[in-house]
């Protein structure tokens, strides 16, 4: 060990070694080490207790400690212990992570061994971040959907919340999208289907919030915001979405983006063959409306009750956030905390409305209905906390002790009241109870525990509930195997349409109080009622009137020979005690008079002279044949009607003639006369009591009743309607307008979206099956906004205006055009193909070189462009539309101004001439 | 020869005391002493070390102690403490057990390592049992 030169060779592997990287050691078998570089002590020493480096064994002991063992087992070929063995030896005393070196033992000879050591704890802390990081990678994608998950989207709602604090001017907003009663479709038509949906929404989603975003918002293009672009539309779960506006400019800005939202989502799905409609409801809440400790989940939540204010509205709308609605939420809360203890605590009780028969004004039923005593606030109504119960699962209780409690009651009546105890029970039911697929049992239950005839129980469903769910529907089957009878509530408020009704195994339709409300003011709500009250009694089924409040809505209602009523002119709804009281009276009440029965004998001629003489001067006429049909009397009005010139005593059938001749005119064959005569006789006969409107030849109108006695005698009285006549024909002319209106879009007068889609439908049925050419080209107004921005919405309606009567103009009898919405026509050229769909546009394009001449904005000009595609034999109007839309954005993207058609896909021939490809 | 009485590996105060030291009375010392500049090269270096060592003075004077001289000693353990002291601008003096693997031989020694904020020379001591 000198420091001359003697071995050059050897001194400079050892200054190689010496200077190694990695840690070198030489042991014996037993450990004990007789070389170590530098590397080596300073990785070794940290381990050794007594700062000595004396066996390798010993040193690694608390990490490897079976390394002696191995080293002294029969070794494989080539003498190799252990290589790249990792022995993590303790957390470092700084706290810093653990040591993990990395061990490689070699025997070199029989009693040599060689270590080589090398620090991996970076590398080994580089892997763990790696795992770590796509392990968060992983647990922030919506594996379903591939979006940002909630976690990823808390986190990005997170930074925009740090963002707008470090720059008060900044605003942002969270986006809650939530589809309506989507659980139905996972019920109808599966979970794979559902997941289906959910997809495309989020497609959908994506699409809606980045393609279109770039007018109304900048989304990550401040330059100190960070590299990483944040997510701006995520998947919460189930069918909840969220999207987050960076940098939005206003309130109004981010509820249009919603709003688009809510069209896209709302358009149908494509399920298999079929459509599905889902629609959605958006929450929106803005940045600025959070407080300074609001954190991400806050935000999230504040959005959650904007959308939840939204389906509260009816759903498939957008809602802005505001205060009140925390604290609405906030009183929801509590109140659902008070129902609870309310139904454990018996502050719930039952009332009862009766229901009472028109015809003879008998008590036919009664509805129960549910009310809550609150101990504090007094008396609290449903509409206050039926929907928290439904919301909370606690209306499966509620309704349990409703339908026991009412059951129960009414077969009190039953045992007390005897013949006077009303004779049907109505109860409400709730969707949740048809949801419970025992809750058939469950009324069988009640009904056997309070020993009531399932005849006497009727139990009410509504609309909205009714036209929900095809399972919905098997319940209700089972209830009417029971044995009660269904009834269908709030008739007239929405889902469904007289058109439907015969598919709801429902026996009774409730009309809503909303049209009866407005029977003595509106036309139009009588004819809804008087249609409703027809096309009841077609299928059988009775109706009942509910909120009828005033003697003109009763009067109206027995005109229209609605069966039953209900409302405060009758009873308001009442507790079981004061009901009792009322059944007890109203059914004791005398019975109205027999006729005549109040006029004594000895009076009967008085009488009836008095009634003679004001029968005489009765402005409606009264007349009275004998069993010959000779008039045997005849008041004033009577003959001033029939009279006329007749001569002796007429007898019906004279009159009947003249009446007839004056009608039809003085040209008659006698022989038509007679066969009409012979056909009313044998009505009549048919029909001992009838009523009829009749015409006069002057125009006038006559409501006849008559009646045929058994004896042969026949009376008749007739008033004047022609008022009434005249009201109903111009009723028929608003109801053919409203008819018109209601598919026809008001600015442009085309057909409306709902209409022309439902018009391509019918050409494309007929198209398939004729074999005819059938192209639609969705059209869409270039640069509208920038119209609309330069020159106001006004005008911007009037372009529309005139686009849509230049359009029209161009187009030939047979095409059709409509107006699906904004700026945007469709066009469906029924026996043309894309060529002939070329030569219209083109068409429309020339006449489109004309300035639109409006004083507003002289000189103005616009062009359009269009998406074209030829329909094939397996296209829906679903797949049509959305083919003709993909083209139409490819023409948009290829700079505006042009056609683009695409082909169906499998389609023979791909007519696509000069029109630029479609962008990958 | 001027007769000093000799400086013991623990003494107090050594810094100063070293500095002091001739280099005659340096090589009179029975532990090691090599001493470096704030470059980190090497000014002293005793007899006793360069024995030990097998290193001739002339080959270690000069050049940088911690890279090229004792690479053994380039680290957290030993180098950095020096760099903490200079930086924190306090006093080190610290006797820590310690492996020399000079030449690949693993040695168990003591070292003291000293420095002060402003001196000259900044020492490494070691002190070889038996």
């Amino acid at each position: 060990m000198s420091d001359t030169p003697s071995d050059g060779g050897h001194e400079a592997l050892i200054q190689f070694l010496y200077q190694a990287p990695i840690g070198l050691v030489q042991t014996t078998l037993a450990g004990e080490i007789t070389m170590a570089n530098p590397m080596a002590a300073q990785l070794l020493m940290p381990l050794s207790a007594d700062g000595g480096l004396d066996n390798l064994f010993d040193l690694l002991a608390p990490g490897a400690p079976d390394l002696r063992a191995r080293a002294a087992a029969p070794l494989a070929r080539g003498g190799m212990v252990c290589e790249a063995l990792r022995i993590t030896l303790g957390p470092a005393a700084d706290g810093a992570s653990p040591t993990t070196l990395s061990l490689r033992l070699l025997k070199l000879d029989a009693g040599t061994l060689m270590a080589s050591l090398s620090d991996v704890t970076a590398t080994v802390r580089d892997e763990a971040r790696r795992v770590e990081a796509r392990l968060r990678a992983a647990g922030r994608i919506d594996a379903l959907t591939a979006m940002p998950n909630r976690a990823a989207a808390l986190e990005c709602i997170e930074r925009a919340l740090q963002t707008s604090r470090r720059n008060p001017g900044l605003e942002f907003a969270v986006l809650f999208i939530n589809g309506d009663r989507f659980n139905r479709i996972n019920v109808t038509q599966g979970p794979t289907a559902g997941d289906e949906v959910l997809r495309a929404m989020a497609a959908r989603v994506n699409g809606t919030v980045r393609q279109r975003d770039a007018v109304g918002l900048t989304v990550d293009t401040a330059p100190t915001s960070a590299p990483t672009a944040a997510p701006t539309a995520g998947r919460l779960g189930g069918d909840e979405f969220v999207v987050v506006l960076e940098d939005v400019r206003s309130a109004a800005a981010a509820v249009r983006v919603a709003q688009r939202l809510v069209d896209a989502l709302n358009r149908p799905y494509t399920l298999g063959a079929q459509a599905v409609h889902v629609s959605c409801s958006v929450g929106v809440v803005m940045g600025s409306d959070a407080t300074a400790t609001a954190d991400a989940d806050s935000v999230l939540q504040d959005a959650s009750l904007a959308m939840r204010e939204a389906k509260r509205a009816g759903g498939s709308r957008v809602c802005l956030f505001e205060l009140p609605m925390k604290e609405r939420a906030w009183r929801r809360g509590s109140l659902e905390g008070e129902l609870r203890q309310a139904i454990a605590g018996g502050q719930l009780f039952v009332v009862y409305q009766p229901i009472v028969a028109l015809a003879d004004g008998s008590v036919a039923g009664v509805e129960a209905l549910v009310r809550w005593r609150h101990p504090q606030r007094g008396t609290v109504s449903p509409a206050e906390f039926i929907d928290i119960a439904e919301e909370t699962g606690l209306i499966a209780p509620l309704g349990a002790f409703v339908l026991d409690a009412a059951c129960r009651q009414f077969v009190k009546w039953q045992q007390t009241l005897g013949e006077r105890a009303p004779r049907l029970l109505s109860v409400n039911l709730s969707r949740a109870q048809l949801a419970d697929p025992a809750f058939a049992a469950q009324v069988r239950r009640a009904l056997q525990t309070a020993g009531l005839a399932p005849g006497c129980l009727q139990l009410e469903i509504t609309e909205s509930l009714a036209a929900e769910d095809p399972q919905i529907r098997g319940r209700l089957l089972e209830l009417k195997a029971l044995g009660l009878t269904l009834a269908l509530d709030d008739f007239g408020t929405g889902y469904s349409s007289l058109a439907s009704l015969h598919q709801w195994p429902v026996d009774v339709i409730k009309i809503d109080r909303s049209f009866v409300s407005q029977l003595e003011t509106s036309a139009h709500h009588r004819v809804l009622v008087e249609a409703t009250v027809r096309v009841a009694r077609s299928l059988g089924m009775g109706t009942v009137a509910e909120g009828v409040e005033t003697a003109g809505q009763a009067a109206a209602l027995q005109t229209l020979q609605c069966d039953k009523v209900q409302g405060y002119l009758y009873a308001p709804p009442l507790t079981a005690d004061d009901a009792t009281r009322w059944l007890a009276v109203v059914a004791a009440a005398p019975a109205p008079p027999q006729p005549g029965a109040a006029v004594p004998a000895a009076l009967r001629a008085e009488v009836a002279e008095r009634l003679l003489e004001r029968l005489d001067r009765a402005a409606i006429a009264v007349a009275l044949f004998d069993p010959d049909e000779r008039l045997a009397y005849a008041n004033h009005t009577f003959l001033d009607l029939h009279w006329n010139g007749l001569a002796g005593t007429p007898t019906w059938e004279d009159i009947m003639r003249t009446a007839h001749r004056r009608r039809q005119g003085v040209l008659i064959e006698t022989a038509d006369i007679d066969a009409w005569l012979a056909g009313v006789r044998q009505r009549y006969r048919r029909q001992p009591l009838r009523s009829f409107d009749s015409d006069l030849s002057d125009g006038r109108w006559m409501r006849v009743i008559e009646e045929t006695a058994a004896d042969g005698w026949m009376f008749t009285v007739s008033s004047d309607v022609t008022s009434l006549k005249v009201k109903e024909v111009e009723l028929r002319q608003a109801r053919d307008a409203a008819l018109v209106a209601s598919i026809t879009d008001p600015l442009t007068g085309l057909p409306n979206r709902r209409h022309v889609f439902a018009r391509l439908q019918e050409l494309l049925t007929e198209a398939t099956q004729m074999r005819m050419p059938l192209t639609v080209a969705v059209i869409d107004l270039d640069e509208f906004k920038a119209i609309n921005d330069a020159h106001g919405h006004g005008v911007g309606d009037q372009v529309l205006m005139v686009f849509a009567q230049r359009l029209s103009a161009s187009l030939r009898p047979r095409d059709m055009l409509g107006r699906i919405g904004g700026e945007e026509f469709l066009l469906v050229l029924a026996n043309t193909g894309p060529a002939g769909a070329a030569r219209v546009l083109g068409e429309v394009r020339a006449a489109l070189q004309v300035d639109l001449r409006l004083p507003q904005a002289p000189g103005l000009t616009v062009n359009f462009s269009a998406g074209v595609t030829q329909a094939e034999a397996a296209d829906s109007v679903e797949t049509l539309w959305q083919r003709a839309d993909r083209g139409l954005y490819t023409a948009k993207a290829a700079g505006r101004r042009r056609d683009c058609v695409v082909a169906a896909p499998g389609a023979a021939v791909a007519p696509a001439p000069p029109e630029p490809a479609a962008p990958a | 020869m001027p007769s000093a009485p000799a400086l013991s590996f623990a003494e107090s105060a050594l810094h100063a005391r070293l500095d002091a030291c001739s280099d005659a009375e340096l090589d009179a010392l029975v532990f090691g002493v090599i001493g470096f500049d704030a470059e980190g090269l090497v000014c002293r270096y005793n007899h006793f070390e360069s024995q030990a060592a097998g290193l001739s003075p002339a080959r270690v004077l000069g050049h940088p102690f911690f890279t090229v001289v004792a690479p053994c000693m380039n680290n957290f353990m030993v180098a950095q403490r020096f760099e903490d002291a200079e930086d924190a601008a306090t006093v080190l003096d610290a006797t820590l057990p310690y492996v020399l693997t000079l030449r690949m031989r693993p040695v168990k020694v003591q070292l003291r390592l000293l420095a002060q904020p402003g001196a000259a020379w900044r020492y490494v001591l070691v002190q070889r049992s038996g």
